[in-house]
């Protein structure tokens, strides 16, 4: 058998394999075609070493054919096994979607989804035990996701059938075990993933039956519930030892929030002895139903408030859990909760009766309740205090279906956007935050590292047609919730739905609002649901800042005008997008300049209040050299939105380029301040001490960049610009090359190392780039200015001309910093110099 | 009647063209030759490379005055792109991109290619859509498409450009 890539296209018995799903230690995935009755099938081969194993292969074949049996929902389905160039194959239903392993990667997943997903899993496990079945390898990376929320366990081929002892001198299982054990032992960090789950029994070679399978459940659980593994250590050895011999940290330690149940659950999967475990899978089926009935009970609907949302629900945790609703946080429901049942004395009941029960009591109660009531008098006290700052962290997309990923991003730059109409409020930036997208954090520990005293979380789940979306708000100082709220509403009410939300947050902080604010906070931007969602999409393709991105945010906002016409939104995305295009080599800033101008121009018709699009039209002027222009639309736009960091930071790189790195400071430290983990404002920091001459700053700040981002390509770049101009050579031509591997060969990575190369008096590799270049530039867009670039570093000076007037009449995007540009310092004293600075409107140079 | 056996015989050595051109290629060796298939109603049997290029690069739009060129372009990772890029585009994917959106902008071409994702797909829109044009496995090709010749050589043919 050939590579993977030499299978697609073939037809093996009548399945035609048409693309390569996955590959790893279990062998190769295919996506394929089933010729006879027209359907996708997945086609998975065996790995090699148990395709030559004979005694394996035999047994694999007997186990699949045992696993075909399965006909459950929530299990991959087996379709057929065969067998090609002596390789055996199975070929099973195709699924789309993603696995639990990813799932968990993606961040943290939510009670009820938990819920769900466990529910189905077991569902899974007792209908395979009920054949005897016993799976053996259950870990995340075999549960499957579909997009629909369904979950498919997979893997079933490799199962072992019990009930039946070998007698025939075959590996007995535990042999097998053993043996598979003694491998793994002596390639040490081989295969770790699979041996975390492995029950204790498993561990050491015992025979297995169907608990084992609940064991490695239970690790699954607890990965699910926290994010991480009960057991691990860095070694094969080092996990059995775990395993074996340790217990789980409990999972409440981890995630305070989860309920005492699911951890009586998980933990008691855990069991290291067999017999105090779980006995069946239906007995974990039945705790986990009834926890998720009695968090259902729990549940407190209350009035939706007046828009298009169905209904909303705080979901009222038990009172061991409420850490938060204890110090009286939570806001009452205005709808009473659902009766207790008759049997169940009130609190009052209880209290009284306690007291009764215990009369020695009562002095101490009294003294307690005169503490908590002082603690509440300066609490209340405290809270009326407005919370000035905020972190909207990103919704998470619950399943991770991609379909929606843009509207959980979509929703959370829509919600800051909002937010940051208020003057009263420091709003943290998408950018700012978007690093915690799909990781596990608390808010209080995002919010200290954003310096925000009040953070957001929210949840997007897609079901049908409708929308789930929840919330909450919690005060960073103290950890404590402010406000939670449900939301289920259809695809056309998100709209009215985010800006329900920014209502509601702005008065759980306490802002007083204006009526003008009020009304900036709720202003509705489109009426046009299709176009807000393109528009979103948009935002989302463009914010991934790849050429691809770059392109079908085009299109993307594109479709949101022609959808809207009069989406004041969806003008300034275009004008952003066109803006960009010059940075991506993709045409001269010249061309680029007049559909900005033009989408710019019309957002600000359409909504003269939009800080976006006099931006935009900020950045339009900056590069027409309209200087006067530029800084008056940069001065409106940080007026409009104080806390839009874009305005500070094109307005700080504007003041750089004109050598006012004085007042540039204060602009991009705001900007910065929006935004603390930005590597772009942190760039834009270093550029402003390099085009002053700080280089020794310059490079420690670009460094200062690295370290919050190593890969990112133009710290490399930078860091390499300011030890060019220290002398410190080596260096520098090592930072750029490394910064032309990161980003794959781009035209300004290899242009700024030609420069390098130039100035390391290695002409002949300097020269070789000034081909490639002149090379590309025969298909697509090479901007002049790296080739003025290259041939001032080599000395070049009447060539460094020609192409600076080449980059004159592109209006190349570089030209505005050639003033403070030490690149082209050799040639600053000549008379064209001036004159193409006198030409672009720049200040002359000192 | 010698001129209506002259007319005849030209008709039909047409038509015996015509039908070699559209005879399937499934289960012909598989060379690893890139076809380009069209419907058999486009009036062009056989491109010279450089005319390939410009159909390729959108500068050659029509194939005659009332039928459009549509091109269909395997997504990302697909060996038939790849073919694609380097011996006709001589492009890197970047360069690939920044080509169509320049274009696009400039409003030399309506959109760039049609992304399609599998062979069976290329097919069918290239069977569905009137001027379609497509790039698929050679040994895939299904009954009733035709396969346009490169310099005169179809795919198989020593000196085929595609593959």
């Amino acid at each position: 058998m050939g590579s993977s890539q030499d299978m697609i296209g073939k037809t093996i018995s009548h399945y035609r394999i048409l693309s390569t799903l996955g590959q790893g230690g279990m062998g190769i995935v295919y996506r394929a075609e089933d010729t006879r009755l027209g359907r996708a099938v997945a086609v998975k081969f065996v790995p090699e070493a148990m395709a030559s194993d004979r005694v394996a292969l035999e047994r694999f074949q007997r186990e699949a054919r045992a696993a075909s049996a399965l006909n459950h929902p929530n299990i991959c389905t087996l379709h057929d096994i065969g067998e090609f160039e002596s390789r055996p194959f199975l070929v099973m239903e195709c699924l789309e979607g993603q696995t639990i392993g990813h799932r968990i990667h993606a961040g943290p997943i939510g009670f009820e989804e938990l819920l769900d997903y466990s529910i189905q899993t077991v569902d899974a496990l007792e209908a395979a035990h009920s054949k005897n079945i016993v799976h053996r390898d259950i870990k995340p990376g075999n549960i499957f996701l579909t997009a629909r929320g369904q979950v498919k366990m997979m893997d079933f081929g490799l199962a072992k059938v019990t009930g039946r002892r070998d007698t025939s001198g075959h590996t007995s299982d535990s042999q097998t075990a053993t043996a598979a054990i003694d491998d793994l032992m002596t390639k040490p960090g081989a295969t770790l993933g699979t041996v975390a789950y492995m029950s204790p029994e498993q561990a050491s070679g015992e025979d297995l039956d169907c608990r084992t399978d609940l064991f490695s459940l239970g690790v699954v659980l607890y990965e699910m519930a926290t994010g991480v593994s009960p057991f691990h250590g860095n070694t094969t050895a080092l996990t059995f030892v775990a395993i074996l011999h340790q217990d789980a940290v409990p999972p409440t330690r981890l995630r305070p929030d989860l309920p005492p149940e699911l951890e009586r659950i998980i933990l008691k999967c855990l069991e290291k002895k067999r017999d105090l475990r779980y006995q069946a899978a239906a007995d974990i089926r039945a705790d986990l139903k009834r926890l998720r009935r009695d968090a259902d009970s729990r549940r407190v609907t209350i009035a939706a408030p007046a828009s298009s949302a169905s209904a909303a629900t705080i979901y009222a945790p038990p009172p061991a859990l409420q850490s938060r609703d204890r110090e009286g946080l939570v806001a009452p429901p205005t709808q009473t909760a659902p009766q207790p049942a008759p049997t169940a004395p009130s609190s009052a009941e209880y209290l009284v009766g306690g007291i009764k029960r215990n009369r020695r009591t009562v002095l101490a109660i009294a003294a307690a309740v005169m503490l908590i009531a002082a603690a509440a008098l300066y609490f209340l006290a405290f809270r009326e205090k407005p919370l000035d700052s905020l972190a909207v962290l990103p919704f998470t997309n619950v399943g991770a279906d991609p379909g929606t990923e843009y509207l959980s991003d979509g929703i959370t730059e829509s919600i800051i956007n909002n937010l940051s109409q208020l003057p009263k409020l420091a709003v943290r930036s998408f950018s700012s935050v978007e690093r915690y997208k799909g990781k596990t954090v608390s808010p209080d520990e995002a919010g200290h590292q954003l310096k925000v005293r009040a953070v957001l979380t929210g949840r997007l789940v897609r079901r049908g047609d409708d929308f789930a979306i929840s919330t909450e708000l919690v005060d960073v100082d103290g950890n404590r919730q402010l406000w939670g709220s449900q939301y289920t509403v259809k695809a056309s009410d998100l709209l009215a739905t985010q800006e329900q939300i920014s209502r509601q947050i702005s008065e759980k902080l306490r802002l007083q609002l204006s009526g003008a604010e009020m009304q900036r906070l709720t202003k509705h931007t489109t009426e046009d649901t299709e176009a807000y969602q393109a528009y979103l999409q948009g935002r989302f393709q463009w914010n991934k800042r790849t050429l691809e991105g770059l392109q079908a945010s085009i299109d993307y906002f594109q479709q949101a005008i022609q959808k809207d016409p009069r989406y004041a939104l969806a003008y300034a995305g275009q004008a952003d997008a066109y803006a960009l295009l010059a940075d991506f080599n993709v045409l001269p800033t010249r061309e680029v300049m007049p559909k900005v101008r033009v989408a710019a121009a019309k957002a600000i018709e359409l909504d003269d209040n939009l800080a976006e699009a006099h931006t935009s039209l900020a950045w339009a002027r900056f590069h027409d050299w309209d200087w006067t222009g530029a800084e008056k639309e940069f001065k409106r736009a940080v007026a409009l939105n104080a806390s839009y960091p874009t305005a500070h930071l094109w307005y700080g790189d504007f003041l750089s380029a004109l050598g006012r790195f004085d007042e540039a400071l204060p602009e991009l430290n705001r900007a910065a301040e929006t935004n603390p983990l930005s590597p772009v404002i942190g760039l834009a920091l270093a550029s402003r001490l390099y085009y002053a001459h700080q280089y020794a700053a310059a490079a420690e700040q670009s460094q200062k960049t690295l370290a919050m981002e190593p890969s990112f390509t133009p710290a490399h770049v930078w860091l390499g610009r300011a030890q060019l101009q220290k002398g410190q050579l080596p260096e520098a031509l090592a930072e750029l090359r490394q910064a032309l591997e990161l980003s794959e060969g781009d035209t300004n990575e290899l242009a700024i190392l030609g420069y390098g190369e130039a100035m390391a008096h290695q002409q002949a590799e300097a020269k070789k780039i000034l081909d490639q270049l002149k090379e590309r530039s025969q298909q697509t867009y090479v901007q002049p200015m790296a080739m003025a670039m290259i041939h001032t570093g080599l000395g070049n000076r009447n060539e460094a001309f020609d192409w600076l007037g080449r980059a004159f009449e592109d209006r190349s995007a570089g030209l505005v910093y050639l003033r403070v540009d030490p690149v082209f310092e050799p040639v600053a004293a000549d008379p064209r110099f001036a004159e193409l600075i006198r030409r672009i409107g720049l200040p002359a140079a000192k | 009647m010698p001129t209506a056996h002259l007319f005849l015989s030209r008709r039909m050595l047409a038509l015996a063209i015509a039908c070699m051109a559209v005879l399937p290629l499934t289960g012909a060796p598989d060379t690893g030759d890139v076809a380009i298939v069209v419907r058999s109603d486009v009036p062009v049997d056989n491109l010279p490379f450089g005319e390939l290029r410009k159909l390729m690069l959108g500068e050659r739009q029509f194939w005659a005055s009332n039928l459009k060129v549509t091109l269909l372009v395997r997504a990302p990772g697909a060996r038939e792109r790849d073919v694609v890029l380097k011996t006709i585009y001589q492009m890197s994917e970047a360069q690939f991109r920044q080509y169509w959106i320049a274009k696009v902008f400039r409003a030399e071409a309506a959109s760039g290619p049609r992304i399609v994702y599998s062979n069976e797909m290329a097919t069918e829109l290239a069977g569905s859509i009137a001027g379609a044009v497509a790039f698929v496995d050679a040994s895939q090709v299904p009954k009733g498409l035709k396969v346009l010749k490169i310099n005169g050589l179809l795919p198989g043919q020593p000196g085929y450009p595609l593959h």
